[in-house]
Formats: structure tokens, sequence, C-alpha cells
């Protein structure tokens, strides 16, 4: 393909340019002149839909001053044949014109299969990152591991920061991340081993958990079966122990039967027992009630009889005392009665005599008080036994007077015994002695009869007395009452215990062998019931104590899932990146084969010419090392002693070569943006005859420099 | 006399489908089940019938067990009762939840361990439940419940006749798990049968009313009739039963499949445009990622970008064999010459060697990616 002319408007700087191009066009324009902008509205031209939405390439585009969008229109060659290609990114109109008979094509993707078809190029970065060599890019490749690094980038063709070198690089380092701790043990295990880890961590659990669980469910069947089981023994103990039972229960019921008729016979003998003492003390009772000396009588008898006879006794006292002293008063008044006269003369005279001796003896001393008292005395003198006349008539009186008294005491006396006389009478007894006779009789009967009470207060457990013996006698007959009451309900109780517990059971009799043999049966059943509630109780706590739900388990499997499928991911992932990683080292091994043979080829045809002859060829292996032949040396030389000029020069064949080999023979335009600027004036002389041999094998050369020493064929 | 029927809650249930979230939507199925109770006091109904599965196990854990009792007594609180038939996943069996003393402890609670007929008189309602023992079973479980139907029926017949049922409906003789005959439930003579064990809400009956609730929430993925329950209100109108069934959203999750094919959808702005149309925080989202990542879009961006908006998203990359090996594009994606194009070649070549591996269309993509990206 030869582009011929393109006509620009509206892209960035240009608002209505035009150029027409050569084979070899050396474009002058100073910085800013629009050379970069010139290349990439051929490219885009080339490329780029016009219906394109992409916000990128508008932004870049932009026209400086107008907001219209660009419309290309580039004229070019194909097998000598003309077309217009236009691209009006307003109306977002593509079309290709073949000029000579103005059929038009305007189907972007068939215009765009065209175009690549004759570029031998389809991609529009592809043909910026090898169809365009510029200065800026050559002053990067300083060393000649830059010249690696730049053309694995190219032969890479992906992106435009593609390098497939670094791509497997960051792969490896991707997956040993990944795999890290896999094949042996690190203490930064990468995800996969922490999933795998993570998942036999489940994974030991959930059985753990399941394991527990199926426990769970065959402790709550034996829980099950243990309790079936258990009621059947259960049952066969109850029949064993009632049979055992009733046996006992009719053993019991004979023995109570026994006792029964032990207390019945107790019972008779009590009854018997109170019944004599009742009667007895009926007997006594009715005796003493019969004879006149009764106990009342007797009591008010006794009474007054002692009364009377201490009366008797006292009245005997009185009489006596009063006889003594009536027969010493009698003597005592007769003698008194013969002495009284004589002696009160003497007295009257002696003292009339004394005092009228006195009196003189006063007269003649005049003592006169004293006269008086004398006469007084004389008085007295004289009428003393006056008195003493008057006390011997009383005296008289006092005897006549005590004999009345006597004589009354001896009438009492006389009423008393009478009245002695009619109690014994009464009682029918003559003499006194017959009286206690009868009392002694009397008071043992009384004894007898509480002898009695204290039998009967003994049985009756009472403390009734004598006084009021009718109180026990009630309660004996309550006793004897009771006792044939307790007598007629052991009977009753007997004739039940008869009737309903040894008819009852008397089918249980069971004979001591029979027994043993039933005992046996008994604890063996004991036995096995507690083997079997062991075996419940176990089965039971584990089901207690087992906190597992069929839950837990769920959870820790979507847990465990949750990790399988991520490890399944990852697991995935890494196959997928150790297969990306192996399948683009083999690619670049493929290119690098395929290509390094050709691309030596075509910088061996220029190497010589372009350093001056200095090196004549290269080599280059599979990861795209270059090593350069020295002519002067003879040998391979180590690339670090190349100068920074000849790799550029390297470089720049390199990427030609790689460029024509890509478009397949089909030699689009090559573009040159200032490429020599780092390039001594025999280089560039040199590169300019490159372009020129270039142009001759069928290139087309579009060289942009703002260089005023290249000789320029037009100027922007 | 008004009810409700749901069934199949699956407490307890692993969700591993929804990864990371499955605890989250284990909570939602709580709520769900909270608001169900809710609804039941706010409608004023009889009762409410769990037509089995409440539990996704025999034996679930205390937590779930006190969950529902209280659930159960809340309702009991409000004079509803709670009727209940075991399902396949709780089936009645040895030390399994529906043989435990806490549901004997209220008198509203009635769980159902007899297929026999039960008489509720306050609502001249009887009630026939199926009892499941077994995990899978080909036996018809309304099997010896329909002659009890015609036993209690008689004619100017006051009281309702309504069967709990858990089992699949034998559509196209297909189903083995307690498979329910369509003639089952037509010549059943019931007024209403409440089926569960499907987890979509679904009117089955033709001549006799007969439906499945469906689940409270989505238990397993693409259940789209799922979220529901049933609102029963059935009146004796002289001696005609007229029955009227009102479904009510439960649950807003919505599960939706979304396939990107990454050969149409060129850019990230179109791709998000397309899967805004799905978001939305109880949405779950199935998206099928498939094609030739050519324009290096970062899936795993993309993933985090909108997993935040979204209840869950499940990602499946995939890559169709055709897809790899028929495409022009990918022949194009890379200038031949270049070790990407020998890259892509060699890849093609691997993968019609392993057509049936996943691992060589990821290589592929890795690849691409890597050689692509900027």
């Amino acid at each position: 393909m030869k582009l011929l002319s393109i006509k620009i408007q509206n892209f960035r700087k240009f608002e209505n340019f035009e150029i027409s191009f050569d084979e070899l066009n050396i474009i002058f324009g100073n910085n800013e002149a629009g050379k970069s902008t010139l290349i990439d509205a051929i490219i885009s031209a080339l490329f780029l839909d016009a219906s394109t939405n992409s916000r990128l390439f508008f932004e870049n585009s932009k026209h400086w001053t107008n907001n219209l969008k660009p419309i290309l229109k580039l004229n070019f060659i194909e097998q000598e044949v003309e077309y217009e290609l236009t691209r009006d990114f307003n109306l977002k109109l593509n079309q290709l014109k073949r000029l000579k008979d103005n059929k038009v094509e305007s189907s972007s993707d068939l215009i765009k299969k065209q175009i690549t078809t004759w570029l031998g190029i389809v991609h529009e970065d592809i043909f910026k990152m090898i169809g365009v060599l510029s200065g800026h890019e050559m002053a990067e490749i300083e060393d000649i591991k830059k010249i690696t690094d730049a053309l694995q980038k190219i032969i890479t063709g992906g992106s435009e920061t593609a390098n497939v070198s670094k791509i497997i690089n960051n792969l490896s380092k991707e997956i040993s991340d990944m795999s890290l701790g896999i094949a042996r043990a690190s203490n930064n295990p990468g995800i996969l081993r922490q999933l795998q880890d993570k998942i036999g961590r489940l994974n030991n659990e959930l059985i753990s958990k399941r394991t527990q669980f199926s426990n769970y469910l065959q402790s709550l069947k034996i829980k099950d079966n243990s309790s079936i089981q258990l009621v059947e023994i259960k049952k066969k103990i109850e029949n064993c122990e009632e049979i055992i039972k009733n046996n006992e229960l009719l053993e019991k019921a004979q023995e109570s039967i026994f006792e029964i008729k032990n207390k019945i016979e107790q019972v008779q003998k009590d009854i018997l027992e109170t019944s004599n003492l009742q009667a007895q003390y009926l007997e006594l009772e009715r005796s003493i009630k019969e004879s006149e000396f009764n106990y009342e009588n007797y009591n008010v008898m006794s009474s007054k009889l002692s009364n009377l006879k201490e009366n008797i006794a006292k009245i005997e006292i009185d009489k006596t005392e009063l006889e003594r002293r009536l027969e010493s008063k009698r003597i005592y008044i007769s003698e008194n009665k013969k002495f009284k006269s004589k002696e009160t003369n003497v007295v009257l005279i002696t003292g009339l005599v004394f005092t009228i001796i006195i009196s003189i003896i006063f007269i003649l001393l005049k003592w006169w008080p004293l006269l008086i008292g004398s006469a007084i005395a004389f008085l007295i003198l004289y009428l003393y036994p006056k008195f003493t006349k008057t006390n011997y008539e009383t005296d008289e009186k006092l005897i006549e007077k005590m004999e009345d008294n006597l004589s009354d005491l001896k009438d009492k006396l006389i009423d008393l015994k009478q009245e002695v006389k009619n109690i014994f009478n009464q009682v029918g007894i003559k003499e006194e002695n017959e009286f206690y006779e009868k009392k002694v009789a009397i008071e043992s009967k009384f004894e007898n009869l509480n002898q009695i009470v204290k039998y009967i207060n003994v049985k009756l457990n009472t403390n009734n007395n004598f006084v009021n013996p009718q109180f026990s006698l009630n309660d004996l007959e309550n006793y004897i009452n009771q006792k044939r009451n307790e007598q007629d309900q052991l009977l009753l109780k007997k004739r039940e215990i008869e009737l309903a517990e040894v008819n009852k059971y008397s089918k249980y009799k069971l004979n001591s062998p029979e027994l043993a043999t039933k005992q046996q049966e008994l604890d063996q059943l004991y036995e096995e019931k507690s083997s079997l509630e062991e075996q419940q109780i176990a089965a039971r706590t584990r089901v207690g104590d087992s906190d597992i739900d069929e839950e837990k388990i769920k959870l820790l499997e979507e847990q465990y899932d949750l990790a399988r499928s991520q490890y399944a991911k990852y697991n995935l992932n890494l196959k997928a990146l150790t297969i990306a990683k192996e399948t683009l080292e083999q690619a670049q091994i493929n290119t690098a084969k395929s290509s390094s043979i050709a691309l030596k080829i075509e910088v061996d045809k220029y190497l010589s010419e372009i350093t001056n002859r200095e090196y004549s060829q290269i080599s280059i292996n599979d990861k795209l090392e270059i090593q350069v032949y020295s002519n002067k040396k003879q040998d391979w030389i180590s690339p670090e002693v190349l100068s920074t000029g000849t790799i550029s020069q390297v470089y720049m064949l390199l990427k030609i070569a790689y460029f024509q080999l890509l478009s397949n023979g089909q030699k689009p335009p090559l573009f040159f943006d200032d490429p020599f600027i780092t390039f001594d004036s025999a280089r560039k002389t040199k590169a300019f005859d490159l372009l020129k041999n270039l142009v001759e094998t069928g290139s087309q050369i579009i060289l942009l420099t703002c260089d005023p020493t290249l000789p320029n064929t037009k100027q922007l | 006399m008004k009810f409700l029927q749901t069934s199949d809650i699956h407490l307890g249930a692993k969700f591993s489908w929804l990864g990371e979230l499955s605890e989250k939507h284990r909570q939602d199925l709580k709520a769900s089940f909270e608001k169900l109770v809710e609804l039941a006091i706010e409608k004023k109904v009889a009762f409410v019938a769990f037509c089995g599965d409440i539990f996704d196990s025999p034996y679930p854990s205390e937590l779930n067990i006190n969950f529902v009792r209280d659930q159960f007594y809340k309702l009991s609180d409000n004079n509803i009762k709670s009727l209940v038939i075991c399902g396949n996943h709780d089936r009645l069996e040895e030390g399994s939840v529906w043989t435990k003393d806490v549901w004997a402890s209220d008198k509203n609670i009635f769980v159902f361990t007899e297929p026999r007929a039960k008489f509720l008189s306050d609502t001249k309602t009887w009630i026939y439940p199926t009892v499941i023992a077994n995990q899978k079973s080909k036996i018809s479980p309304l099997s010896n419940l329909i002659s009890q139907v015609s036993e209690n029926k008689i004619e100017q017949d006051p009281n309702f006749h309504i069967i709990l049922a858990h089992g699949s409906l034998n559509l196209f003789g297909i189903s083995d798990n307690f498979p329910i005959s369509q003639e089952d439930i037509e010549t059943s003579k019931a007024d209403f049968v409440a089926l569960g064990d499907w987890h979509s809400t679904l009117n089955v009956g033709t001549q006799i009313k007969a439906y499945y609730s469906g689940s409270l929430e989505l238990i397993d993925s693409s259940q789209k009739g799922s979220g529901n329950v049933l609102y029963i209100n059935i009146e004796n109108d002289n001696y005609e039963k007229k029955i009227v069934v009102e479904q009510i959203k439960i649950s807003n999750k919505t599960f939706q499949n979304l396939t990107i094919d990454l050969e149409i959808f060129d850019n990230v702005d179109n791709l998000n445009k397309e899967i805004s149309k799905f978001a939305g925080p109880n949405n779950i989202l199935n998206l099928k990622v498939i094609g030739i990542n050519k324009n290096n879009i970062n899936i795993e961006e993309l993933y985090e970008f909108w997993k935040s908006k979204f209840f869950y998203i499940n990602l499946i990359e995939k890559i169709d064999q055709n897809q790899v090996l028929n495409s022009e594009e990918i022949e194009n994606l890379f200038e031949e010459g270049t070790t990407s194009a020998e890259f892509v070649k060699l890849m093609k070549k691997k993968i019609q060697e392993n057509p049936q591996d996943e691992t060589y269309y990821k290589a592929l993509n890795i690849g691409i990616n890597l050689l692509k990206s900027k």
C-alpha cells in the first residue's frame, strides 16, 4: 500500500490540512508543528471506525479551537488501483471508494478487513507500536538488555505494555504464592494450602460430628429398644413379685389370724376377769347395802357415839369437880362460922383502944389531920366485920347453885347414856363391843371393796377411789363392753381375713423349694433389668450429653461446601494460571524461534553497512537475547561493550525487520518520528542510506523531523 | 372462617448456593416466619396450617425449636391455632423434633402425629392431616385420609373439610416421593386441600380447591414462585362452600438469571447498564459471563462493584467451546506472528484436545487479559 495524500479536518491542531506523499517523504516541521498528529491521523484513518464512541479517541483528537469532530480522507494506491478512504467522525461515516469506478464500500467491518489485508497488519496498536519508530523510543534503548525488553514487548504483540517475559514472571510469582505450602510446609502458606487446611479441618470436624450424630441416633434407638425390653422385663418382675408377695401375704394373713386368735383369747380372758371383778364388787356392794349397819349409819353413829361419849366424859369430870368443890365449900363455911365472930371482936376492941390513944395524942398535939385520919382508920376497923358477914352469905348461895348444877349434870348424863342406849337399840345391839365387832366386819367389807376397786383401777388404768366406786363401776361396764366389741371386731377381722385374704391368696401358696425357685427367677430378672437400665442410662446420657443436632452438621457442611468451592475456584485458577503460563512460555519460544531467524536474516542484511562494517551479524536466542558478531574481534562480543549508537542502530534494524515480518511482505508504510536525534552525523547518513534502501525494496517511508540537516522534501 | 397456609420453611437449611450470604439468608428466613405470624394476627385468622418441613431436619437445633415454639405461642396468645403436619425433611421419627414435649404445652398447638381426622369445634372444621415418617416413600400420603372425609361428610354439611398434606403432585406420573395424584385430590370431597413440599406457589386443583403455598423464602436458587403465603377465606353459603384464596407476598427476595456475553458487551459502561436493571438489595442474581474477554473487562472488579448492590451475585464464568473454536474474533485478537497470537493458537489447540476442561478456557481468558492489559 502506498499512501498518496491525506486531508485532515478538525484533528488536533489541523483544522483543514492536506498533504501528499511520495515513496520517501522527509517532512520537516518544528516542534508543535504536528508531526505526531499527522502520523496519528493517518493511522486513525487506516484503522478507526468512524462510528466509534471511544472517548479516548475524541479526547485525543479534539481540535484545538473548534468543537467539530474529525474528518479524515486518505488516498492510496493498492496494486495500482487508487482508493479514497474517508472517515467522517461527525457523520460516523466510513467510506472506501475505488476511484476508477467510484465503487463505494461503507461497511466498517469490510473496510477494516480490506485495509488490514492490504497493510498486512490487523491491529492499530501493533501498527503504532512497530510501524512507528520514534527518536524518543530510540533514546530509551541504552543497552542491549533494553533491546531484548523492547523486542519482547514488540514480539509479544499484545497491548502496548505487554511483555510476555514479564507476564510469565508475574504468573510464576502468582502461581508460587498461591501454591506456597503445598509441596512443603511454609510459615506463610498460600491461599490453596490455607483452604486445604481449612477443608481438612472442616472435614475432620464433619466426620466427628457425623459420627457423634449417628451415635446419637443409635443411642436414641438403644434407648427405645431398651425401653421396650425394659417394659417386658418389668412386667415379668411384676408377675414374679406378685406371686411372691401374694405368698407372703397369705403367710402374713395366716399370721394375722393367729395373732387375732391370741388377741381374742386375751380379750376373752380379760372379759372373764373383769366380769368376775364386777360380780365380786356387786356382791360386796349388795351385802354392804343389805346390812343395817351400812356405811353411812356407821359413820353417823360412830361420830354421834364418840360425841356422846366425849360429852359424858366431860360432864363426869365437871360433876366430879363440882362435887369436890361443893364439899370443900361446905367444910370451909362450917369452919369459918365459929371463928369469925371471935376474931372480929378482938380486932374491934384493939382498934378502939389504939384509936382512942392515938386520938388523945393527936388532940393533945393538936394534930387534927392525923386525928381525922385515925378516926377514919377506926371506922374502917369497925366496919370490917360487917363485910365479912356479907361474904359468908354469898358462899351459901353459891353452894346452892352448885348443887343445882350438879343435879343438872347428873340429869344430862342420864340423858346421854339413854341416847347411847337408843343408838345401840337402833343398830340392834346391846353392847358397845358388839358395835365395834360390826364395825370391823363392815370395814373389812369396805377394804375388800376397795381392793376390788383397786384391781378395777389397775385394769382400767384409772385412778378412781373408793369414795366414788360408781364411777369405776361404770368404767368397768364400759371396759367390758369395749372388750366385748373388741372381741366381736377381732372375730369379724379374723373372718374377714379368712374370707378376703386367705381364700384369695391360697392359690399362691408356695412351698419352700417353689419359693426359692421364684426368688431365684426374680433375682435374675432384677439383674437383667438393672443391666438394661444401665444401658438405657448410658444411651440417655449420650443422648442428653450430645449437643449435636443435624443443623450443626448442615452448617458445617455448608462451610465445607464453601471452602471446597473456594478451593475449587482457586485450584482452577491455579491450574489455569499454570496452563496460561506454560502456554505463554511455549508461545514465546515458538515466536522467538520462528521470528529470530527471519529477524537475523533481515538485520544481517543491513548491519554491516549501517555499522560501517564493524559488526557483521547478530544472533537471537529463544528468549530474544541478542549477541553481535564483531568483525574486528572475529567473535561474538559481550553486548555490554556495544556503544549506545550501535545499540540504537541494532534496535532500529530489528524493529523494521519485525514490522516487515509481521506484514507478510505487504510492505505497509513505515513511519519515523524524528528517529535520529541520538545519532551522530555519520550514523545519520548511514541510517538515511538504510531508508533509501528500504524504499528501493518497495517500502514507503514517511519521516517527520525537526532536523533541518536532513534533506527534506516537504514541510508541515 | 379464615386461615393462612404455608409450608417448607426449612429452618436450619444450608444455603451453600448463597456462599457467605447463607447466614444472612437464614436470618431472613426467620424474619419471614415472624412476618407470617404478624400477618396471621393482623388478619385475625382461626389458624395457620403448616404443611410440612418447618424444619430442614428431624433433629433441628434447640435455638430453632425455641424460635418456632415462641412463634406458636405468639399465635396462641392471639387465639390462633398452629396446625402442624410434618414433612419429609422434619419427618416424624424416634426422637425427632415433633415428638418433643414442647409442643404439648399449649392448647392451640396441634402437631399431627397420626393420620386421623380432627374436628375443631370452634371453627366447625374437620382437619385431615398427612403424617410422614420417612424421607422417601412411593405411597400417596393421602391414601388413608380420603375415606375419612367421606365418612365425616354429611348432606347439607355445616362443617368445613380441609386436608393438610405434604407430598409431590404427580402431574406427569414422574413424582417418586410421596406422590399425590390429581385424582386423589379431585375425588377427596374435601373443601380445600392445603399442600406442602413444592417451594413455589401453585394452584393445582380443578374441581376441588388445592394449593401449594410454596416456601416463605428461596430455599434453592431459581425457585421463582416462592416467598408467598396463602390467605384462605372459606364461607358456608347455604351449605355451599365459597372459597377465596389470596396469595400474599412475604419475602421480597427475587432470583434472576443474567447472561453476559463479553463478545456483545464490549465495554464496561454497557455492561453496567445491563446489570443495573437487575440490581436491588433483595435481589439474587445468577450472573453468567460467557465469551472471550477480548476487551479486557475486569470481571473481578465488576463483581466487587456490584456485589454490594445485590443481596447476592452468583458469578459463573463460562466460555463455550464453540465460541472459542469458531470465533473469528479470537483469531484476530492479536497480530499474526506475535507471541500473543501464538498463545491463542496454542490455547485453541489445547482446548480442542480438552474440550470439557474449563481450566483451558480460563487459562485462555487469563492469557488474553494479561496480554491485553494496559
